[in-house]
């Protein structure tokens, strides 16, 4: 599905990445953890196009969706019109859109983007990265800000799509979040990859405690 | 994609912008109209000059008083400000990104041109005197009046996409426009030299000579031919070979939270 190697990138003076390398498969849910500042969003940001590596290749087959970020959306439009904008640059219909809004539970479609809260707004960010039959989607903090029943609800919808061939990578300081969801998580720390547990291992169960020795606290 | 499509949706789907259309829709034929007619009676125009005093004040007047730089640069800017860009051109391509803007810079400059003719013609029937206009006027006016907007349009776009800024886009485009004027205007009294090749100058050699913005410059493009326009094509070329140029090089903003 996307394979990385090498993957080495500075901002400015700081080497934020350095040699990164993974792979990831359809059907497969892969983690990022670490802390603030190292790297994972900038990382995610490569595997989208928007910045590019110092060193390196990243290879993909078919479409990648994103919710990094709530920014992007016009605050004086509607819910509805701004998710229009994204029917038109994904070349999906207009009914993709009812979808994803039932599917997020979005009841407030006719409103502007800039009355709504912080966890409506994830929501909507949501919604677009989940329109159109992506291959691999990309969540940063995905559970940032949502309330309890749209964690649920971003979580079945997360296994639908899982279940239907779509991979993800997703970023989250919910470790338990991540333990319920990943097949694979990766500690990403100092911009280097320091571990790699996937979930048939007994230490995926005791992400904290690793996280704490990884990042020697 | 459909890029027609995609910029009249963002376009009419902002309050703002229905906000600024209906200002500038109003503002601009009723400014003209005044402006035209107070000319007229205080005697600094003929009534030979009344038709050509409205054209040249309509594309002056929007394309460097706030009319259109605000159109291009708030147009384009807030897409860098809120991260739209990334958004568009991580879902298609740099490429795809710097061609909808091309195509926001052209329905912007027909709207302009479109505001102009009715404009025109409400001078026309509103003026003091009889009027006698040809079809040729509107026509010349038309042509001249689409590619000067345009120009300026794609002049703004490249400050727009050099600077990623709204603010800073527009403290820049004024900044130049002045820097601009003055230029000429020194240059001309010390040296009896008309610097026309001067980017805001440049872009005004379809409809006034040598540049030099005066309502006794406006001029028939068709009837006296400037040789010196063909120069404009080549700067246009240049400028959006730059614009794209550092737009698909230099990274974008980070887009986090």
């Amino acid at each position: 599905m996307i394979a990385l190697q090498n993957i080495a990138k500075k901002l400015g003076n700081k080497i934020v990445l350095e040699s990164i390398s993974f792979d990831l498969y359809s059907n497969e849910i892969v983690g990022l953890i670490g802390p603030n500042g190292s790297g994972k969003t900038t990382l995610l940001n490569l595997i989208m196009g928007l910045l590019s590596p110092d060193s390196g290749t990243i290879s993909h087959n078919g479409s990648i969706g994103a919710a990094v970020s709530r920014k992007g959306f016009f605050e004086g439009m509607t819910v509805i019109d701004n998710l229009k904008v994204f029917a038109q640059l994904k070349g999906q219909d207009y009914s993709e859109i009812k979808r994803v809004l039932d599917l997020f539970a979005i009841e407030y479609a006719n409103s502007r983007f800039d009355k709504l809260s912080a966890g409506m707004k994830q929501r909507v960010a949501l919604a677009q990265a989940f329109m159109g039959n992506h291959k691999l989607i990309l969540l940063d903090e995905p559970t940032n800000h949502l309330d309890i029943d749209s964690i649920f609800i971003l979580r079945s919808a997360i296994e639908a799509r899982k279940q239907q061939g779509t991979a993800f990578i997703l970023t989250s300081h919910v470790l338990t979040e991540l333990e319920k969801l990943c097949n694979r998580v990766l500690f990403l720390i100092n911009g280097k990859v320091r571990k790699e547990i996937s979930s048939s291992e007994a230490e995926f169960t005791r992400l904290e405690a690793e996280y704490l020795k990884l990042s020697a606290r | 994609m459909n890029y027609l499509g995609f910029e009249w949706h963002k376009l009419k789907s902002r309050k703002w912008i229905l906000v600024l259309a209906g200002v500038t829709i109003l503002a601009l034929p009723i400014v003209i109209r005044i402006l035209t007619n107070l000319s007229y009676l205080d005697e600094e125009i003929s009534q030979g000059q009344f038709m050509e005093s409205a054209a040249y004040g309509f594309i002056t007047y929007s394309s460097f008083y706030i009319f259109l730089p605000l159109w291009i640069i708030v147009g384009i800017g807030i897409e860098f400000n809120n991260g739209h860009v990334n958004l568009v051109v991580f879902n298609t391509s740099y490429n795809s990104y710097f061609k909808s803007k091309f195509i926001y810079c052209l329905l912007i400059s027909l709207a302009f041109c479109f505001l102009g003719a009715i404009t025109i013609v409400i001078v026309q029937l509103s003026a003091p005197f009889d009027v006698e206009s040809s079809l040729n006027f509107y026509g010349v006016f038309i042509f001249q009046s689409f590619f000067t907007f345009l120009s300026i349009s794609l002049l703004a776009m490249f400050i727009t996409f050099i600077a990623r800024n709204i603010a800073i886009a527009f403290v820049t485009y004024f900044l130049l426009l002045f820097a601009d004027g003055m230029t000429f205007m020194i240059v001309r009294k010390l040296y009896d030299n008309e610097l026309f090749y001067l980017p805001f100058h440049i872009t005004n050699i379809l409809y006034v000579k040598g540049g030099d913005k005066t309502v006794d410059n406006y001029y028939n493009f068709f009837q006296e031919p400037d040789s010196r326009a063909i120069i404009l094509p080549f700067f246009l070329i240049i400028i959006l070979s730059i614009t794209y140029w550092d737009f698909t090089r230099r990274e974008l903003k980070l887009l986090s939270d």
